[in-house]
């Protein structure tokens, strides 16, 4: 019994510390951008990764989720004579939950683990020592320039999957369900409101925020050699797709609650 | 090899510069030091002192924390208890931000080299100048060529860590550590690993560094060759292939100035003296017998 106990309350520690680490790395990671020196450099190289990087997985998903929720849509709408209103849905959606979601949670596969597996791999090799040697802040030098890089991509990337979310929903409303485009476009564009827009480009901010942070502390912490770096990849991706898609729900409860 | 443009060696005949003596405050002071991972202690109020130009030997059995005691000494890991000087400045208290200045005075050659494998090597040596700003990339290819140069390998310049065999990485790394002319360089280990003749060439590299340009040093090795061969012998022919004859006499005492022994057992100081005190010690000592034979 104590035994269990013991091992209970060493799980209930390790999260604890674990909560704190990762708070101290985000408050790290934020300070670092009123503190020199500043890796404009770095900076943009990794808004190339992440952002053009990831551009064709955001395309394909979002075009996909589009056409998808448009014929889904359009079964339901059937029932109510409403089929008309497909474009309205899939913008409304697209906008304010699947475009930001989905792009977050594509980009948390592709650059957290990235992010976490690169650094994870100088850690276990001693660059990271090497560079602090070397009189650099591994935490200036990487992890504030991924940060700034992915709160400044992600939003762009997210309005690119809408657009191309709703141009699919155009696809399969024109050419599957035969409607017109006149009324596909002018149910899109008359019921999206600024508040649906403020809702879809708030979110991206703050998914670009937890992709970086989780992505770079995944990897500061790694241990164990090449099997630790795999370990500490995966753990990137889980811990922030579950963050993700839990800081949605709260957003959109706040959102629901403030801006309706 | 040549170091025409490297920083101008001091006047007094090269190689036989004694390391300055108390009057200046040494360049390393380790003073009651420990440190314990796991309840294990590792370090154990492990003291020395490492004067102006002098190379310290650090010997020990494996794991017993050799590596560690460079950490502390470069400030990448704290103590538990106990204190580092660098030149007089004591270091243990600074924070992360505070050390950076102070790691621009101290090189470090890592175990297995630690180059950034996303570099290329004239990237990698030239990092210090790129994070220092404020150089044209004309003088920074200039700086890496002459400080390649001085390690053998100008020709490598533009070829990846990957491309390189385990004792080229090893002399980049010496090359990475040596660009901002630091005053201390540490070396982990540097031959671990290397054939021979490799060793060799870095073993020269430490003994020149020492000897031409005074640089303090921290040695951690458990190759004893290696360490007998800083001890006894000095850099002796700048500009040729010429031997490096083991000393006699009064040049040998003299040469013991530049280099003395520090040996590790059960996390503490258990020898700190000369060459010659180390090879007196193992008629007494069983330990120092059994790890020198």
């Amino acid at each position: 019994m104590n035994d269990l106990l013991d091992v209970i309350l060493g799980a209930f520690l390790n999260v604890v510390i674990e909560v704190q680490q990762y708070t101290f790395h985000v408050i790290r990671s934020f300070a670092n951008l009123f503190r020199g020196p500043r890796y404009l450099g770095d900076t943009l190289v990794q808004m190339d990764v992440i952002g053009v990087g990831s551009l064709l997985i955001i395309c394909l998903t979002g075009f996909f989720t589009g056409a998808v929720l448009a014929m889904q849509s359009a079964k339901s709408l059937e029932s109510f004579g409403a089929v008309g209103l497909t474009g309205q849905l899939v913008a409304v959606s697209l906008v304010r939950e699947l475009g930001p979601v989905l792009s977050a949670l594509m980009v948390a596969g592709r650059n957290a683990s990235g992010m976490a597996s690169e650094i994870g791999s100088m850690v276990v090799s001693d660059q990271i020592l090497a560079m602090r040697a070397l009189g650099t802040d591994p935490s200036k030098k990487l992890s504030t320039p991924r940060l700034v890089a992915t709160v400044t991509m992600l939003p762009v990337l997210t309005a690119i999957a809408d657009f191309i979310g709703i141009f699919g929903g155009y696809i399969v409303s024109r050419f599957l369900l035969h409607i017109s485009s006149a009324l596909y476009w002018s149910t899109v564009y008359h019921n999206l409101s600024y508040n649906d827009l403020l809702e879809g480009l708030l979110k991206p901010f703050i998914f670009g925020a937890i992709i970086a942070t989780v992505g770079c502390h995944c990897g500061f912490r790694t241990y164990g050699g090449t099997q630790g770096v795999g370990r500490s990849t995966t753990q990137a991706v889980v811990a922030a797709s579950i963050l993700i898609i839990t800081v949605d729900a709260v957003i959109t409860r706040i959102v629901l609650v403030f801006l309706r | 090899m040549s170091l025409q443009s490297y920083p101008p060696m001091p006047a007094s005949e090269p190689g036989l510069r004694p390391a300055k003596e108390s009057t200046v405050a040494p360049a390393i002071e380790v003073r009651k030091l420990s440190i314990s991972f796991e309840e294990h202690a590792v370090l154990d109020n492990v003291s020395f002192r490492v004067r102006e130009g002098e190379t310290k030997v650090i010997l020990g059995e494996s794991a017993s924390g050799k590596t560690v005691l460079i950490k502390l000494i470069s400030g990448l890991i704290k103590p538990d208890s106990g204190k580092v000087f660098i030149f007089g400045k004591e270091i243990t208290p600074l924070s992360e931000d505070e050390l950076m200045s102070i790691r621009k005075d101290i090189g470090v050659v890592f175990q297995e080299s630690a180059l950034f494998d996303s570099l290329s090597v004239l990237e990698n040596v030239a990092y210090r100048l790129h994070e220092e700003g404020g150089h044209s990339e004309t003088e920074i290819e200039e700086r890496v060529s002459e400080v390649l140069g001085f390690v053998g390998l100008e020709q490598t310049m533009n070829l990846m860590p990957s491309d390189l065999s385990g004792g080229m990485k090893r002399r980049v790394s010496i090359a990475r550590a040596l660009i901002t002319h630091p005053k201390i360089i540490l070396y982990d280990e540097p031959t671990a690993g290397l054939d021979p003749l490799t060793g060799r060439t870095i073993v020269e590299l430490i003994l020149r560094l020492r000897d031409l340009e005074g640089v303090s040093s921290v040695l951690v090795t458990h190759r004893l060759t290696d360490a007998f061969t800083v001890a006894s012998e000095r850099f002796q022919d700048p500009n040729g292939e010429a031997s490096r004859p083991r000393l006699k006499g009064r040049s040998q005492q003299r040469a013991e100035l530049l280099t003395s022994f520090v040996v590790l057992k059960n996390g503490g100081v258990f020898f700190d003296g000369s060459e010659e005190e180390l090879l007196a010690a193992q008629k007494q000592q069983p330990f120092i017998r059994e790890f020198l034979s």
